[in-house]
């Protein structure tokens, strides 16, 4: 079951993060790398950084024009954007180019693609997944990975099941970190299948799940 | 990565960003250019429209490329200007402007014009609480537009021009200083 629920969780990965940003950050206050056992066996999320709402004023500045600010920003963002590469590609010379890349992309669509309503961490995290997404595209034609991990989605395209089967991985990964309580919610979430709540408690399970999940994958990946 | 390669990576990124905010400031100001191509079509006096044209091209990219206040003021600046610039153009075809025939026309149109740019710009700047660097380049902008046309007559034009300009964005300016001094 879980690995089926990686397998959906992989594939609306891009839905996923949008309805996570759009869930309020439970949990926030209780200080940076603080993570507990909560009352119902899931992982309490992390208290939003306060290097993220840095990032998001100094983002827009630097969209604005403010070159003040452009050092600051990309101390901010180097290291997460690394490690997030590192962790989707696990190859440090593929790596090193998509962050290289990615960081390029990021400054050069900020004054023009940055919504400044919304989080920038994610928002450049977006495009350093592009970028992963294209290194791996081009690796799969250079023909560097065992065929054997291109197949594992049956009736997909090979080069497409690979990046799906890294995000499969990824959600696995990501998932094993919650509990119980959460998995069930985050099946009933996308199966709309009967959970052992309803209502309004079924939904704040839901928003707590998706909350741990996002919690999960910016530990793993090197968000934090 | 060691720090070599953050520093050269930081360069890059640096370049891509300058580049980026330049091709943005030149495809902005791409409309302005057709404004100075009609105004050269229209206008009797094409080597002061062009050489006013040029300038306001100039400035407006580099302000847009700067970004903050100055490329906020690009846009209300050039539509002010505007009112003046189509203003003297009329008074342009309908009078024949040149030297010394057209007081009685151009100057006024001028004037009027100024007037108008100096009020809109008085009421962008005070609705969005804008700072000295708005006024002044927004300012600027209008005024480097109007003379597009107004400098048909030579310097008066551009004086009219000017003190109409004054006299429109005078009561916001005051307004605006108060208000400033108030908080």
């Amino acid at each position: 079951m879980t690995r089926a629920l990686a397998n959906l969780v992989a594939q609306n990965a891009e839905q996923l993060d949008t309805g996570l940003r759009r869930v309020p950050f439970v949990g926030e206050g209780t200080g940076p790398g603080a993570h507990a056992r909560s009352s119902t066996g899931g992982v309490r999320a992390d208290a939003a950084p306060r290097p993220q709402a840095e990032l998001d004023a100094l983002m827009e500045r630097l969209a604005d024009g403010d070159r003040s600010v452009f050092a600051r920003v990309f101390e901010l963002l180097w290291a997460p954007i690394q490690r997030f590469c590192l962790s989707l590609l696990r190859n440090e010379a593929d790596a090193a180019d998509a962050a290289q890349e990615a960081m390029q992309k990021i400054f050069e669509r900020a004054p023009a693609d940055y919504d400044r309503k919304r989080a920038a961490m994610p928002w450049a995290m977006a495009i350093a997944g592009w970028e992963c997404r294209t290194i791996a595209r081009r690796r799969f034609r250079r023909r560097e990975v065992d065929d054997s991990a291109a197949g594992e989605l049956p009736g997909a395209d090979a080069e497409e099941a690979l990046v799906q089967s890294n995000l499969t991985r990824a959600a696995v990964a990501a998932l094993g970190e919650l509990s119980d309580t959460d998995r069930e919610t985050l099946v009933a979430t996308f199966w709309d299948e009967a959970a052992s709540a309803s209502g309004a408690t079924l939904r704040k399970r839901r928003e707590r799940a998706l909350d741990r999940l996002r919690g999960a994958f910016r530990r793993l990946y090197g968000l934090d | 990565m060691d720090s070599i390669d953050r520093s050269q990576s930081m360069r890059r990124v640096r370049i891509r960003y300058e580049l980026a905010r330049l091709r943005r400031a030149l495809l902005a100001v791409a409309p302005f250019v057709l404004v100075v191509a009609v105004a050269l079509r229209l206008t009797h006096r094409p080597s002061s429209t062009l050489w006013f044209g040029g300038l306001t091209v100039a400035i407006s990219t580099a302000m847009l490329w700067y970004g903050r206040d100055w490329q906020r003021a690009v846009l209300p600046g050039a539509v002010a200007g505007l009112f003046p610039l189509a203003l003297s153009l009329f008074a342009n075809g309908v009078h024949g402007c040149g030297a010394g025939s057209c007081s009685s026309l151009c100057v006024p149109a001028c004037s009027l014009g100024g007037i108008v740019a100096g009020v809109a710009i008085a009421g962008v700047a005070n609705r969005r609480r804008a700072g000295v660097w708005f006024w002044l380049s927004a300012s600027g902008i209008a005024l480097l537009t109007g003379s597009m046309g107004c400098a048909c007559i030579g310097s008066t034009g551009v004086v009219g021009l000017a003190v109409g300009f004054a006299a429109g964005a005078m009561p916001g300016l005051v307004r605006w200083a108060f208000g400033r001094r108030a908080t």
